[in-house]
């Protein structure tokens, strides 16, 4: 087991946001393509540790898949000479798209905050016959077809690129696999590496659909406590280190670990660098399997400051190195074992429509993922990863799309100021209290219901539903926090409210904030605002 | 009789003399109107007008244009629950589908709605402000406008979409600015499981014209594709605790037998002969059944791919899909049918130098003349319909559907909606734009009438090249009627190593001499359902879907070669 030699001025290291790109062959160009991730690596891997082997952790069912064999046997196509009547894939001459346009929006316009309809002219252009006229390396004809469960080789490059440039993990076997999407990829994830039965760590407070992928699979969620700053270490070894199988209906010490490490879902805590190392250091002492679910590690924030307070006010982001440094190292970055599973999504920073993700994992591992995929997902959607390699690898490169998210940093933050600043304008500080999020979509919100009138006589539970529904009826819908909790071990001693600034428009915000607020005054029987 | 139903009498005979399959009236299908023949003057002078008598059968595509017409501008925001009960015509008299509670899975029987979509019933309110649901705002996707071009009717060519194809354009707000009814704002953002309710009229009208189920409470759910489809489907029905198993045909597609067999539960092979599952075996499998001797216990569900089986290129006729469907009945089986190639349903082979069988001549002769689906002749509600574009539209679409009850098909959601989340919005706005709003119903079964001319042709290219090039006396094979595959008996009692050498060794000696010759064809073997029994005979599998005639000519040279070269014959 290594220890975490990195220090933090490691992390500060500039990254190469115009690496020398290895060159895609052209077998790799053509219909369903095999490719992985160790041909588009752009740093030397010669002195890094190999990951740890994970054998013993896998499920009867992902150790005994054994891949596609159709799908194998593409690799004989590599020969240029082999004829194949091998594959039932159409001719891209039967497919009735003769050319795709995307208009993206300019970054410039965007920069100095000109809104939709954007006047960009920029166009780009995809047909049947890009990679024989030489103008690109992805068209129609492969984008429209089969490809391969993990993806094409164009988009793996580029993605291969971008995990090594913000994450570089310090062992040398990591792979990536797209997906099609996070909530698939926990899916498959939890299915690779458990039994029935068997227990899985997650934040007391969790996304709710994570607990609802975990349930039918036979898997009980165990609540980790959370502090501000996300999940406590210190809980995750007691939790470990008391275990008792008798307590848990027979199931075997925890090996996995479920955590949203930036802006989690429900309660937007993001753990810093510190929180990390610990919570690293209790699975490498438990060797836990870290699954990093990070949809929301771009819409890092600035601190809030209230416009009520003199505080010093961050500097705006000038450059992407800038940008980037500010990140908070993700459990990639620290992962000497390869002992994590990254998850990262294009649904939270370009289109949740797309379907489009990834995962980075030791390669083990993703050979595992990569034979799940050739019988179920098959792949994810060709215009999908067609519309959105135009953009992130041809049209903006991974410069481009760091100024992509710098434009989303800035809207983001203010979107979560407003929602923050409405919320000291209208809530009852007395009942209501809140950490400003530093991260992602959401604002978590704490109700002191044992002020209640009826705190007495009623439960929490009932409180929060009943507050929930006056909301409602008073036309702000909110998310209840009893939805997300991880287990029905968890303590119900608690009233939260989750609300998001990311969908609504800001008067809408303000309106919502402002009637909740009425609600809990009402509900409350507190006097009116002044 | 009036002549739409005269005329529909004449097709079924015509088809039934092609010996594809016996039509019946009840299911031959009528899709237009004719009175507007009654406009030309000349059919003025003989034709009474039209009227409503109860024999009438009305036009299935302009009634289902009246019902949109009735209903109105479809308004259907980011992530818009709907369902097929939507833009499903009447459904009176029919019967409801049978609950299926015993043959679900513990882990399909244990799925919650999803929390978050709690709160969805309360976002009818009129003036409600939802900061509930972690949606991006659309203002924030970097995508202004999506334009292409692409194939119409009646030259779908390569070479004329490229001159003159139609060029449609998708903006990020035609909603609100176009009166559009579906556009890239609500496209790429977050979705319901079901797919997009603008998709899911298309697709519910697309199942009225094709499938017509005889049940009333039959629903539609898109897919990522039949792959994700069926996983989701086995997980649905199988339990390896309580012992599942699942039948198939003896040689059946490995895929799916690939994502079988890590669900810890077997499948059992039923024999098939040229058309397909054999029912009486199948019957005789199931009454026999011996769970000790099995290991599991007797199956309660049938995997079959009904039209070009993947890899024997088998198509059940008619009365061979009602035999089996009784079969089902008498074992209360319940049936997935995978039915990717029902569209390559090709014209009959009719031989070397013989004219060829005539063409549908227009779109209802040709609905007409498609094999009927399960799914239409389904009282109980017992089948499970997967569809897909993959073989005949795009298949970097990801984009599919499952046509069956209103209880699997919500268990079905359930799943999605903690697992794929339904498919790629790029996918289906796209698909949309072309389906609905450029091509229409007509339009698209025109395409795919152009589709079965074109697969008519490679079939016969590469049937053609078996003749010329294959010894007979060692290679067998029967013309396919449907889908893309061509499937090859190699005589292996005529091997020097007949008796000696395993049938897995000579496939595979003959496999790697087509590499080296090079040829790809699949290995009978991928495709064997029984993996612990020996391999009894020597098949192959080509593909006439990818190679050009040339080049299949060459291919099947190398392969006729490769089997002559194992066999000695040099």
């Amino acid at each position: 087991m290594g220890s975490l030699s990195r220090e933090v001025d490691e992390w500060t290291r500039e990254p190469n946001l115009h690496p020398k790109r290895r060159p895609l062959t052209a077998a790799q160009r053509g219909v369903a393509a095999a490719s992985s991730s160790d041909q588009f690596k752009t740093k030397s891997v010669k002195y890094k540790p190999k990951a740890r082997r994970w054998h013993p952790y896998m499920s009867t069912e992902s150790a005994s898949r054994t891949g596609s064999s159709l799908k194998a046997s593409v690799k004989h196509l590599s020969n240029p000479n082999v004829i194949s009547l091998g594959g039932g894939i159409p001719l891209s001459d039967f497919i009735p798209f003769d050319e795709v346009i995307l208009r993206p929006p300019s970054l410039d316009d965007l920069r100095q905050g000109k809104k939709c309809p954007s006047t960009s002219r920029t166009t780009l252009h995809a047909t049947k016959h890009d990679i024989a006229d030489g103008t690109s390396v992805y068209d129609l004809s492969v984008a429209l077809n089969y490809g391969q469960g993990y993806g094409s080789a164009q988009f793996m490059r580029w993605i291969t690129e971008h995990t090594e440039m913000i994450h570089d993990p310090p062992y040398a076997d990591w792979q990536c696999s797209m997906t099609i999407g996070n909530t698939s990829a926990l899916d498959m994830c939890l299915r690779m590496l458990t039994e029935p039965g068997d227990c899985v760590l997650a934040d007391k407070h969790t996304f709710s659909t994570a607990i609802e992928t975990a349930v039918p699979i036979g898997i009980k969620f165990i609540g980790v406590d959370m502090d501000p700053e996300g999940m406590l270490p210190d809980s995750l070894d007691e939790i470990l280190e008391e275990w008792d199988p008798a307590a848990h209906k027979g199931a075997k010490k925890p090996s996995v670990l479920y955590a949203i490490p930036t802006g989690q879902n429900p309660t937007g805590t993001t753990q810093g660098l510190q929180r990390r190392r610990a919570i690293y250091r209790v699975a490498q002492k438990h060797d836990l399997i870290i699954l990093e679910d990070d949809p929301y590690y771009f819409l890092q924030m600035d601190a809030y400051t209230s416009p009520d307070q003199d505080g010093p006010v961050a500097p705006e982001i000038q450059s992407p190195t800038e940008f980037l440094k500010r990140l908070i190292p993700s459990y990639l970055r620290m992962d000497i074992d390869g002992r994590v599973i990254r998850m990262d999504s294009f649904s939270k920073v370009i289109s949740p429509g797309a379907r489009l993700g990834w995962i980075t994992a030791p390669e083990q591992l993703i050979e595992r993922y990569k034979h799940h995929t050739d019988v179920s997902t098959q792949s994810p959607a060709g215009l999908s990863q067609l519309a959105i390699f135009k953009l992130v690898d041809e049209h903006w490169g991974h410069e481009g799309y760091i100024k992509w998210l710098m434009h989303l940093r800035n809207e983001y933050t203010m979107r979560r100021d407003f929602l923050v600043s409405a919320c000291e304008r209208h809530l009852p500080k007395q009942v209501v209290s809140w950490e400003p999020t530093e991260a992602g979509m959401f604002q978590w919100l704490k109700v002191d219901w044992k002020q209640h009138p009826d705190a007495n006589n009623k439960t929490a539970d009932a409180l929060e539903e009943e507050i929930w529904l006056e909301s409602i009826s008073t036309g702000a819908l909110v998310g209840r926090g009893c939805w997300f909790r991880a287990s029905s071990d968890v303590a119900r001693d608690e009233v939260f409210y989750r609300t998001t600034f990311a969908a609504a428009p800001l008067p809408k915000i303000e309106e919502a904030v402002k009637r909740f607020g009425e609600t809990i005054r009402k509900m409350f029987e507190l006097k009116e605002k002044s | 009789m009036l002549p739409v139903a005269r005329a529909a009498r004449l097709r079924a005979l015509v088809v039934s003399r092609h010996g594809t399959a016996a039509m019946s009236l009840r299911t031959a299908r009528c899709l237009h109107s004719r009175s507007s023949h009654l406009n030309s003057a000349e059919a003025a002078a003989t034709a009474p007008p039209a009227t409503h008598e109860a024999e009438y059968a009305p036009s299935l595509l302009s009634e289902i244009a009246a019902r949109r017409a009735r209903a109105g501008k479809l308004v259907a925001g980011i992530a818009a629950a709907s369902d097929s009960d939507m833009f499903k015509g009447p459904q009176t008299g029919k019967p409801k589908a049978k609950r299926w509670d015993d043959h679900l899975s513990a882990e399909s029987k244990s799925r919650e709605p999803c929390s978050l979509k709690q709160a969805a019933k309360h976002l009818k309110q009129p003036g409600l402000i939802s900061l509930g649901g972690g949606l991006p705002s659309s203002e924030l996707f970097p995508l202004d406008e999506l334009n292409m071009k692409v194939a119409m009717p009646p030259d779908f060519s390569e070479n004329a979409t490229a001159s003159h194809g139609q060029q449609v354009s998708i903006g990020k707000y035609d909603v609100r600015d176009r009166d559009g009814t579906y556009d890239l704002s609500i496209a790429l953002n977050y979705g319901q499981s079901t797919g997009s309710a603008q998709m899911l009229r298309f697709l519910t009208e697309h199942t009225e014209i094709v499938c017509k189920p005889p049940y009333a409470d039959w629903r539609v759910c898109q897919t990522i594709g039949s792959t994700g489809a069926l996983e989701q489907a086995l997980r649905m029905f199988l339990d390896k605790n309580r012992g599942d198993s699942v039948l198939t045909e003896d040689f059946s597609f490995s895929t799916a037998l690939e994502t079988i067999a890590p669900l810890g539960v077997k499948a059992f092979g039923v024999p098939v002969d040229d058309q397909g599952l054999i029912p009486e075996a199948m019957d005789e499998l199931l009454s026999n059944w011996d769970a000790k001797a099995r290991g599991s216990r007797k199956p309660h569900l049938l995997y079959t791919v009904p039209s070009g089986q993947n890899p024997t290129g088998a198509t059940q006729g008619l009365e061979r899909r009602q035999a089996i469907y009784r079969v089902a009945q008498k074992h209360d089986l319940f049936i997935l049918e995978d039915e990717p190639y029902y569209f390559l349903q090709m014209q009959p082979y009719t031989g070397r130098g013989q004219p060829d069988a005539p063409a549908p001549s227009n779109v209802e002769d040709f609905v007409s003349s498609l094999i009927p689906t399960y799914v239409s002749m389904d009282v109980d509600g017992r089948v499970m319909r997967m569809d897909s574009l993959s073989k005949v539209l795009v298949p970097g679409s990801r984009l599919g559907w499952i046509v069956a009850s209103e209880q699997i098909v919500e268990r079905y959601q359930r799943h999605a909606e903690v697992a794929s989340q339904g498919p790629s919005g790029f996918s289906q706005v796209i698909v949309h734009k072309l389906l609905d709003e450029t091509w229409g119903h007509e339009g698209y079964l025109r395409w795919l009438m152009n589709l079965r001319l074109e697969y008519t042709k490679k079939r016969d290219a590469l049937l053609a090249a078996c003749e010329d090039n294959l010894p007979r006396d060692l290679v067998s094979w029967t013309p396919p009627a449907a889908g893309m595959f061509l499937w090859f008996t190699v005589d292996h009692t005529k091997h020097p190593g007949a008796g000696t050498r395993s049938l897995e060794e000579i496939e595979q000696e003959i496999f790697d001499s087509c590499i080296k010759s090079g040829v790809l064809v699949a290995r009978g073997s991928w495709f064997q359902t029984e993996k612990d029994a020996p391999l009894t005979s020597l098949h192959f599998r080509a593909t006439f879907a990818a190679a050009s005639p040339e080049n299949m000519n060459a291919a099947i040279a190398r392969f006729g070669r490769a089997v002559q070269d194992s066999f000695g014959r040099r």
